[in-house]
């Protein structure tokens, strides 16, 4: 009898347990929680997250910069108006009144002053501070940041990419990165932080009841690792995730709301330049007419994607202009150009001098289907592939040291400022992402330009040319524009910020969304 | 001559085949369905027409007439990839218990033998390598050397030898005690003699059960890792289909059709291996569990 | 002695593995350092790593350096967490001790009764069956069974949650509530993990029951005319026991490891889906720092039960 009940006991716990719980949860606010496959990103703090764009994104709910994006462009954060000054080039900021950090000490352009200099002297990996060459606090409302020379992307980049930090907290601060007391996270921003579980991926934050904005219209927002997207929304775990495409159908019939995310993510077909016959135009020219690019989407992808675009930037970029030069499906023309390089068609493959051309064609774990692709379409046209996969970060290193032939790369950014366009062709980092590629002068000159021309109709005009040269070289072949969807409850009306957050984050968590009023309308 | 010792779950004498099947039927269902596997295995690349990397269909199509169990999120046939998978595991799990029982029987056998500080120094080993939990130390290898299926077998095969090694050891140790083995010894029997006349004929039992055991360890391993992402991306696998099946759970039926053969496949190897090993296990005795 | 130098040798083993290895990466050893962060680091800051971490000098120093870095609890620097490994392992590790450790006492216990009354009562009809459905437990893989429990209890009949530790209410809720939490997401992956560690506790015990049944010692007992249920676990059970004893230490480092693909089914924030995780972003030195944490934890963990074992059994301790 007595051992009957024993056995009893574990379940009469568990149900007045589910019981307590659910009595318990209805008494609290109402949550809203956002699912993440990743989970961690960083310690919320400007220095402490990671650098890449979900960090940046998290700390965005806690701090404010001078400038911010909404659906249609620029509107106000804490400057309230700003102009620009041409000589010597000069931004100056005009600061809200009254604007208090969660601590409740008020912020002046003391902090702003600070900040530029902070971030001077402690380089962050989201915000280039070498354009400015100085801030100068003109009044406790009013900053001037003074450039070396006219530099177009400053709003985007730099004014409304860096998070103003308090003086009074972070002045203090030697060693920022590892900086992780509850007061690194005090900013200006709608929310603070209420909780922080790095296992779980949890970010609570609560409303700021004093924020300059007026009190966020939802009181609590939290990000949480789940195992599965679907899985998590579905089940009314998580009322916003990632979904896979085949689900949207499903979802939209159950009530959810399912936003594209624009194509801001970009496969590309690297080559070495170092390489013969990769560095002949020609060659990969040929190569770019022998990939049917609408069937790899739709092989691979499951057709939900853009074929790529020679030039680069992807039909959802502010900045799009659709190249004249095009590489359509023609294996025709594929041979004709194989052939104008000498190479004469056998039965083993395209052979020059008796020697069988061969390829090996660096993969990561993430495009092996792709791979797999284009392995068997370098085929059909006679084209000999070897495949090899390899971790991500040895191929990255492999593609640096310029060890490979062909290699399967990808990045996002591209809804940004073009001055990712720079930096992949002639800053630091066109190693990896170019191969080695030398531009042409006219390429280099054009990037040049257009990052120091600020009349936006004759920048927009010489980014057109950008990509028309890009499309003619093809220093990369860009492949598809994988599409992602978002699947949320519809209770938030999240949209998709111009040209992605802050300096390009392709994502529709703009904490604008959470705010009860709009936000005025936006300065020159 | 062997050690039979009479105990519970020994039912003796006739060794008719039909007799056989009835007084073990652990063993022989066992059996029955791992010869379906290997068949499915040897057998199912000529059979089934479709090859696994080709594009045969459409994406995550349902099953039917053309694709028995539909195709998957970039249009390869299940099937085709179930079988092949099938061929994977089975391939490395077989070779990691050949290669177990291979050094366990050299390691033992040398043990028992030769003795003194030779044979103390392997037992040591042996205790203090069973401590170490074999997915832990696979993990950390193949997380740094490409998992490749002939690093997955070398790496599997590290521990495949210990706990072979101490069963064959402790059997050979009651053998050598036995009067003839200490009249050959006496009249200068060599060691290689011995070890083929007197040792193997009494060990045999203990190698077959020593390999079935190591060959379901070892695909379970197998599994687990493919599970956890790190398999041979050249080869298909079970455990890399149950982790992209799950991907997929939560979207209609897909699940029945992606998820639930290999976890079938995956389950009936592993039961069938360990319903054979029980029942030859139960016939000679309880405490070789060790 | 001779047990604590097999010891020894292993972790030296370990350790010289958990050095070696990220040696072995082609390319730039800062990779194995850094993980796939490479691409935002500044070439300053990587000669500075270069420096800190010793990577130019002799290996045999960079191992000492390593040691001694371990002695002082710094298992290294996880670049995507932005924080020390040790930090980011900690709250994971104890999510998964509270699992694993719940789980092991369970299955422990209910395996010991399980296998108890199977061997008493195996001439009824359940117990065949009961043995068969722990051998078929027990050679099927724990995420199987998990995957199961996952689709039929959570996303079929929505019993139970998908991921996580805990409930995430906001704070004002009761502590009672909290721990309530801890407890609805923790039935599953416990159930799951006993499923998979119960049968071979319970066939175990079973078998050595079996060999203990007709033992003499019970017959005097029986003939000095105690009762059953005294013979039953006093006598019997206890001395059935000691082969599971020698075991636990081994059991528990299994259970670890069963656990790292069954959190990742459950979306468990612990130890194995942390580990998944960072295998998933090729973080070098949190795999390293989170592998060389649980093997040494499961290696202690058998030292000590060797050493209890010794302790309890008198016949061992009166031959030592």
């Amino acid at each position: 009898m007595l051992r009957k009940l024993l056995w009893l006991m574990p379940f009469v716990l568990i149900v007045a347990g589910i019981g307590l719980l659910t009595a318990g949860g209805g008494a609290s606010r109402p949550q809203y929680l956002i699912g993440d496959l990743q989970g961690d990103w960083g310690f919320p703090s400007p220095f402490g997250h990671n650098p890449r764009g979900p960090g940046y994104l998290r700390v965005s709910f806690l701090f404010d910069t001078l400038i911010w994006k909404n659906d249609r462009g620029f509107v106000p954060a804490l400057a309230r108006t700003w102009e620009y000054q041409k000589s010597p080039p000069a931004y100056v900021f005009h600061l809200r009144p009254g604007v208090t950090w969660h601590d409740g000490q008020p912020l002046t352009a003391q902090d702003v002053a600070f900040t530029v200099e902070y971030f001077k002297k402690h380089p962050h990996p989201w915000v280039d501070l070498r354009p400015v060459k100085q801030a100068e606090v003109i009044d406790p409302q009013t900053v001037r940041l003074v450039l070396s020379q006219p530099y177009a992307p400053f709003l985007e980049e730099i004014a409304g990419t860096m998070f103003i930090l308090p003086r009074h907290i972070w002045q203090q601060v030697e060693d920022p990165r590892r900086f992780h007391a509850p007061q690194a996270t005090v900013g200006s921003g709608p929310y603070k932080l209420a909780e922080y579980r790095r296992e779980h991926g949890l970010y609570r934050f609560e409303a700021f009841e004093h924020y300059y904005q007026g009190k966020p219209a939802v009181p609590e927002i939290s990000f949480v690792q789940v195992g599965n997207g679907l899985v998590a929304l579905k089940g009314k775990a998580v009322q916003a995730a990632d979904v896979p495409p085949e689900a949207v159908k499903e979802l939209r019939g159950q009530g959810f709301t399912v936003l594209v995310q624009p194509h801001f993510f970009c496969l590309k077909l690297l080559f070495n330049h170092r390489k013969f016959p990769q560095q002949d135009l020609a060659f990969r020219r040929a190569l770019a007419h022998a990939l049917n690019l609408p069937e790899l989407v739709d092989q691979t992808l499951r057709g939900h994607g853009q074929p790529g675009s020679p030039g680069l930037l992807p039909p959802d970029s502010p900045w799009y202009q659709a190249p004249k030069t095009t590489y359509p499906y023609d294996p025709a023309a594929a041979s004709r150009l194989l052939t104008s390089l000498g190479y004469q068609r056998t039965p083993q493959g395209w052979a020059k001098d008796g020697q069988v051309l061969e390829l090996e064609l660096l993969s990561g774990p993430l495009y092996a289907r792709a791979a797999e692709y284009l392995k068997q379409a370098f085929q059909e046209s006679g084209l000999t592939v070897r495949l090899r996969q390899v971790d991500h970060s040895i191929l990255d290193q492999r593609v640096k040291n310029q060890q490979f032939d062909l290699a399967l790369s990808g990045h996002g950014g591209l809804g940004g400022d073009p001055r990712i366009i720079y930096d992949m062709t002639l800053g630091p980092l066109a190693a990896e992402f170019l191969g080695g590629y030398q531009p042409s002068p006219a390429l280099a000159r054009l990037l040049t330009d257009q990052l120091h021309t600020l009349d936006e109709a004759r920048r927009r005009r010489l980014v057109a040319q950008v990509q028309e040269q890009l499309a003619q070289e093809i220093p990369s072949l860009p492949l598809y524009y994988p599409t992602w969807y978002l699947g949320h409850d519809g209770r938030i009306p999240w949209f998709f910020t111009k040209g992605g957050i802050a300096k390009g984050i392709p994502v529709y968590f703009n904490k604008m969304a959470l705010l009860s009023a709009p936000a005025p309308a936006s300065s020159p | 001559m062997f050690q039979k010792k009479l105990l519970i779950g020994d039912r003796g004498g006739n060794f008719s085949r039909f007799g056989a099947a009835r007084r073990y039927p652990l063993v022989f269902l066992g059996a029955i369905l791992l010869a379906a596997i290997l068949i499915l295995a040897l057998a199912g690349p000529w059979l089934y027409p479709y090859d696994p990397w080709e594009y045969v269909g459409k994406p995550l199509e349902p099953p039917s007439l053309a694709h028995p169990l539909g195709t998957n999120d970039v249009g390869q046939d299940l099937l085709a990839e179930l079988i092949y998978g099938t061929r994977t595991s089975l391939e490395i799990g077989l070779a990691v218990g050949l290669i177990g029982v291979l050094l366990s029987l050299l390691l033992s056998l040398s043990s028992v033998l030769k003795g003194g500080l030779w044979g103390f120094s392997v037992m040591r080993l042996v205790d203090a390598w069973l401590t170490i939990p074999p997915l832990l130390l696979v993990l950390l290898i193949v997380a740094f050397v490409p998992p490749r299926v002939p690093v997955l077998i070398l790496a599997l095969s590290l521990f495949s030898w210990a706990g072979g090694t101490r069963i064959l050891r402790s059997q050979g140790l009651e053998i050598k005690g036995e009067l003839y083995v200490e009249a050959a010894r006496a009249m200068g029997a060599s060691v290689p003699y011995l070890a083929r006349r007197h040792f193997l004929p009494g060990l045999y039992p203990l190698i077959i059960l020593s390999f079935l055991v190591q060959t379901r360890r070892a695909i379970l391993l197998e599994s687990s890792l493919a599970f956890l992402g790190l398999a041979d991306p050249q080869h298909k696998s079970w455990g890399v289909m149950i982790q992209y099946g799950m991907k997929f759970m939560a979207l209609g039926d897909y699940w029945v059709w992606w998820l639930l053969p290999p976890a079938l496949a995956l389950g009936l190897t592993l039961v069938s291996l360990a319903l054979i090993g029980f029942g030859l296990e139960s016939r000679f005795e309880p405490t070789l569990r060790s | 002695m001779s047990r604590v130098l097999g010891y020894l040798f292993v972790l030296i083993f370990i350790l010289g593995l958990n050095f070696a290895l990220p040696r072995l990466l082609p390319g730039d050893p800062l990779t194995a350092l850094v993980g796939e962060q490479d691409l935002i680091l500044t070439p300053e800051f990587r000669q500075e790593l270069r420096q800190r971490y010793g990577l130019d000098q002799p290996l045999s120093q960079q191992f000492v350096h390593y040691l001694d870095n371990l002695l002082h609890g710094d298992l290294g620097y996880s670049f995507y967490h932005q924080a020390p490994v040790l930090t980011v392992i900690g709250p994971a590790l104890l999510w998964t001790t509270l699992l694993c450790g719940v789980s092991f006492l369970l299955s422990t216990g209910l395996g010991v009764w399980l296998g108890v009354e199977l061997a008493l009562q195996r001439t009824r009809s359940w117990a065949a069956t009961a043995v068969g459905f722990c051998l078929v437990f027990e050679s099927l893989p724990g995420f199987l069974v998990g995957m199961a429990l996952l689709l039929v209890f959570s996303l079929k009949l929505g019993l139970f949650p998908f991921f996580g530790a805990l409930e995430v209410v906001p704070r004002v809720s009761r502590p009672v509530a909290f721990g309530l939490g801890v407890l609805w997401h923790l039935i599953l992956p416990t159930v799951t993990l006993v499923l998979a560690e119960l049968p071979s506790v319970a066939l175990l015990v079973r078998a050595s029951m079996l060999k203990v049944l007709r033992a003499p010692f019970v017959l005097a007992a029986r003939a000095r005319g105690l009762g059953e249920a005294r013979i039953k676990y006093r006598y019997q059970a206890r001395n059935a026991l000691l082969p599971l004893i020698t075991r636990l230490g081994l059991r528990f480092g299994l259970l670890w490891a069963v656990a790292v693909p069954v959190e990742v089914v459950f979306a468990y924030p612990g130890a194995g889906q942390l580990l998944f995780q960072a295998l998933l972003k090729r973080d070098y030195p949190l795999i390293q720092g989170l592998l060389l944490v649980s093997i040494l934890a499961v290696l202690a963990g058998n030292a000590l039960a060797e050493w209890g074992y010794r302790l309890a059994d008198p016949r061992v301790r009166s031959q030592a």
